[in-house]
């Protein structure tokens, strides 16, 4: 049987395989075919693992022994930045070219143990800092809808890799949209799930009060079959929720939708990307969901508060790098020479620049004035979260102001490019979690652009998240 | 007020990475412009807040014994050291 990558599904193919269409072998080697000949040009992978079809075969005798699992013999991606032992793993960071992993991280071996195929490692915006994977030390991303374009960030290659039909599925990791509006500016799903839903154990941290791992895939189903085995309480990470303290939630038929009109009506929000949103509410409500008109008078200070927080957290996650225990080391006459050169030359501009802007927000005289008031302003809007959520089941927005843009249009301008995040940080902010969905397309240069919407609902609402994003592939057809 | 080159110089000494001149000139006049826009956060009420509240957050231990970690994992993060010796990781001189 002929495998047709760019229509399958993680369901479809474990159908298939379940049917014995094809082998997990068969099905890996499509994707290394199809990886072979369109990496080179999009950069999505920064490696493909050797092991993949020995992992293919493992799975197929386990399919052979009878076994059924979701994820069982599919291939999948996995972000630069998350760890599998004696593979390598770079962050995307000439820093730590050629680290091995010494373990695996949770995520990825909950993966495993489910017998997906992990084919390989894909590119990301250094230390995941960027909105359009251009930081990458190993190479631009390109978007597959069209190559002059970025693929969004920074998680850009996990979500090229499923928009080029290759791998079915892919992780990538969240700190202010990383997951959600590269799904956007690809046109697929992705879910930054509740903060401690997913173990970050083994993901190499960047805002440890921010970063959570999720799925990228094509439909809301398949993300959320991700989510299903990588989701739990881990013992190796102390900010993963034990099962019985989440609330249990079934999605609804009808959603209390809240829309943050002023929010949404924003200056620099392209206008046909509100068109999409507005359409797609109006189409909602004709489904029969209510839809709230809401304020939130804190909520376009997220980014402010995000640009304080991350770059604090960034300036001391990354002091681990200092050329002593892995990486690179650039040898000084003294040790704080070694220190300075090793993360001077290490260090692409993008993470010099939030390391530094966090040493200042963090430094005696400056740390009253930007950290600590930023952390109050969190609770502020944390506060507001929990008073809307009461009102509303969900909070609807669209996933970013533009659809994807050229290939270096934004890189002279820092601020330009982390306004990309404006509609996705509040829910890293407050914890909450938060999907893209497909919602259309928009033209630019006589091409068809995708564009997203986001949901975002109570801390472990995911449910509520998967309910609503089958309801939006379902009006979008 | 306008970080300064000689502010950036500070920040990157504290920070341990070395910035060009010239680089420290263009970073003072990104991270002014970032500062600029954080800086709002200064106009919210904030009031009804204090610090100093433990809140949720709360010290999350485990019993020290081995986890399981696979033996190869050892050998592994000593693989990655760029200067290995024996057992060890070498390290410069710290005392003088």
């Amino acid at each position: 049987m002929k495998i047709e990558l760019t229509t399958m599904t993680i369901q479809s193919a474990h159908e298939a395989l379940v049917r014995g269409d094809f082998t997990s072998r068969a099905l890996t080697e499509a994707v290394l075919e199809v990886i072979a000949a369109k990496n080179p040009e999009i950069n999505a992978f920064a490696e493909v693992f050797d092991d993949a079809l020995a992992q293919a075969d493992a799975a197929d005798a386990r399919l052979a022994r009878g076994e059924r699992a979701p994820l069982l013999g599919i291939p999948l991606a996995i972000k630069d930045n998350m760890l599998f032992i004696g593979h390598k793993a770079s962050s995307g960071s000439k820093i730590l070219e050629g680290y091995v992993s010494p373990y695996t991280s949770t995520a990825v071996e909950r993966l495993l143990k489910a017998g997906a195929i992990i084919v390989g490692r894909t590119n990301m915006d250094e230390f995941a800092m960027g909105s359009s994977s251009e930081t990458c030390a190993y190479g631009v991303v390109k978007n597959p809808l069209d190559v002059s374009r970025v693929p969004g960030g920074s998680s850009g290659g996990s979500a090229a890799a499923v928009a080029m039909d290759s791998v079915l599925g892919s992780l990538g990791s969240d700190t202010g949209g990383s997951i959600r509006q590269p799904a956007a500016l690809c046109g697929i799903v992705g879910l930054k799930p509740t903060y401690g839903a997913v173990s970050r154990y083994g993901l190499m941290a960047m805002g440890s009060s921010l970063d959570q791992i999720g799925p990228f895939a094509r439909t809301v189903d398949d993300v959320e079959a991700l989510f299903s085995v990588i989701a739990g309480k881990d013992p190796l990470d102390g900010t993963s929720i034990e099962d019985e303290d989440k609330p249990y939630v079934l999605p609804k038929h009808s959603y209390r939708i809240g829309v943050p009109e002023s929010f949404v009506n924003m200056e620099g929000v392209d206008d046909d990307v509100r068109e999409r949103f507005s359409s797609m509410i109006e189409m909602l409500k004709n489904a029969g969901h209510t839809i709230v008109p809401i304020e939130m008078p804190t909520l376009p200070l997220a980014l402010a508060i995000y640009y304080i927080l991350m770059p604090a957290e960034v300036s001391s996650n990354l002091a681990r790098f200092d050329g002593v225990r892995f990486g690179l080391r650039k040898e000084g006459a003294k040790l704080l020479d070694t220190y300075m050169q090793t993360r001077g030359e290490g260090f692409g501009a993008e993470v010099r620049r939030r390391i530094l802007l966090g040493t200042y927000v963090l430094s005696a005289g400056y740390y009253d004035a930007y950290y600590n008031k930023a952390v109050l302003v969190r609770r502020k809007l944390t506060d507001e979260f929990k008073a809307i959520l009461k009102d509303v089941d969900l909070i609807a927005t669209p996933t970013s102001p533009s659809p994807a843009f050229k290939i270096g249009e934004k890189t002279a301008d820092p601020l330009k490019m982390y306004l990309e995040d404006i509609f996705t940080v509040s829910a890293n902010i407050t914890g909450v979690p938060g999907i893209s969905v497909p919602n259309g397309t928009v033209v630019r240069d006589g091409k068809d652009l995708p564009v997203g919407i986001q949901f975002m609902a109570d801390h472990f609402h995911e449910p509520y998240l998967f309910g609503i994003g089958k309801d939006v592939e379902r009006l979008s057809k | 007020m306008k970080l300064q080159p000689e502010d950036i110089e500070h920040l990157a000494l504290l920070s341990r990475i070395q910035v060009s001149q010239d680089e420290q000139v263009a970073l003072a006049e990104k991270i002014d412009a970032v500062l600029g826009y954080v800086g709002e956060i200064a106009k919210v009420d904030t009031s009804a807040y204090q610090h100093a509240e433990a809140g949720a957050h709360r010290n999350i231990l485990r019993a020290d014994v081995p986890t399981g970690t696979p033996g190869e994992s050892r050998e592994r993060i000593l693989d990655n050291a760029p200067k290995r010796e024996g057992d060890f990781v070498r390290v410069q001189q710290m005392f003088e």
